[in-house]
């Protein structure tokens, strides 16, 4: 097979399998559908670019998270001043709603309240199914530092439930 | 194990308990009772995370990648020479497609010369024994004026003739220089894509392409034009 096929085939098995989990973790960094959308193209294309510096397979969805989050970091530099406030986020994310319930109304303000150090890795655990190994990795935190911050997000998000409903 | 540990290990990730806490929580009924409630609320946490994904993602990002993946290129060091011959390849179909009677693809062009020499022609370390150089130069006829210098020196299939693919020392950088008898040309094309600039000089007979990094002095075209000599 030609080195340029087998890349493909590597990228299709590699990249384009996680889509759906990138374009969720990019949603919640971007909270806006389209620069998501881009978010993760741009990703996809980095990844294709460095798809020799992936050795092992197991490790290739932090690999991918980690361009993710690269990415986010250096387009959010850039764009900040335009940056969007909260209230227009919530109406983009009301867009892609499929749970109208109050409770999950609630969930999601939460969640976009929750500090980006909080919010990551609870995306990457929830959305990406990363181990806290990973997560930290991914993040540059310890394992311990990881725990901790999904520990406190977690809680956090359920008191708001748990106000909610009573 | 205490309670308040199981807690903060159950709440955190709950796929990665410790046998410890997996064995506490099926004696303990103030454990079961907080898994219980954390499943429910797990249970949320997914359906609101998980938000629908559009249709043509997968579709579009494919796309996107083929649409930006050349133009945008850009090259470990260590590939350069290999990355330069597969663009002068594409340089090449494109300003000779007239003459290109294989009908080859472009795609089929890059492939072959990728596969063919690739990786080999910048791992040459050592400079090639003169005999061996001039041997193969002359099967070109030609000579090559690059003395002690070139650390590469093949003949390699370009479109649908040979041409003779040398990686050469130019102010201590590696410098492709790619004669090719049958390929000609009318003017120079100079191209420049990112991290990698050069050209393709038509000479007398058939051309010639000079290839580096960015970072990388090109030697003049009359430098490189000398480099080779009919005999
Ligand atoms: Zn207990
Ligand atoms: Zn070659």
């Amino acid at each position: 097979m030609g080195q340029v096929k087998r890349k493909e085939l590597d990228y299709e098995r590699l990249v384009l399998v996680y889509s759906d989990e990138l374009f969720r973790y990019s949603l919640w960094l971007c909270r806006d559908k389209s620069m998501a959308e881009d978010l993760v193209q741009e990703t996809c294309l980095r990844a294709w670019k460095s798809l020799d510096k992936l050795k092992e397979n197991s490790s290739s969805k932090a690999w991918l998270m980690t361009i993710l989050r690269n990415e986010h970091a250096r387009q959010y530099a850039r764009y900040r001043p335009e940056m969007v406030d909260l209230d227009l986020d919530l109406v983009s994310l009301k867009d892609t709603d499929n749970d109208t319930s109050s409770e999950a109304f609630a969930l999601k303000m939460a969640l976009n309240e929750l500090a980006d150090e909080y919010k990551e890795p609870l995306l990457l655990q929830v959305i990406c199914g990363l181990s806290c190994e990973e997560i930290g990795r991914v993040c540059n935190i310890t394992k311990g530092a990881a725990m901790t911050r999904l520990f406190r997000a977690k809680k956090k998000l359920r008191d708001v439930l748990q106000a909610e409903e009573g | 194990m205490k309670c308040e540990n199981v807690e903060f290990e159950y709440i955190a990730a709950p796929d990665e308990l410790s046998i410890e806490a997996k064995t506490h929580i099926e004696s303990c009924a103030v454990c079961q009772r907080m898994v219980n409630q954390q499943v429910h609320f797990n249970k949320k946490l997914t359906d609101v995370l998980n938000q629908p994904v559009p249709n043509n993602l997968r579709h579009a990002s494919r796309e996107y990648v083929q649409r930006n993946k050349v133009i945008n290129w850009s090259f470990p060091k260590a590939s350069l020479a290999l990355a330069a011959s597969v663009l002068l390849a594409v340089g090449l179909v494109r300003v000779n497609l007239v003459n290109d009677a294989s009908g080859f693809s472009v795609d089929r062009l890059v492939v072959e010369h990728f596969e063919h020499d690739g990786a080999r022609s910048m791992k040459a370390s050592h400079v090639i024994a003169p005999t061996q150089l001039t041997q193969l130069a002359h099967s070109f006829g030609v000579q090559v004026n690059l003395a002690n210098a070139v650390s590469f020196a093949e003949r390699c299939p370009i479109g649908d003739s040979y041409g003779l693919h040398m990686v050469y020392q130019f102010k201590g950088q590696p410098v492709t220089v790619i004669y090719m008898p049958d390929i000609q040309l009318t003017t120079t094309l100079p191209f420049h894509y990112s991290g990698l600039h050069g050209w393709v000089k038509p000479l007398e007979k058939g051309s010639i392409a000079v290839i580096a990094d960015s970072d990388i002095d090109l030697p003049s075209e009359e430098y490189a034009e000398n480099a080779v000599e009919w005999i």
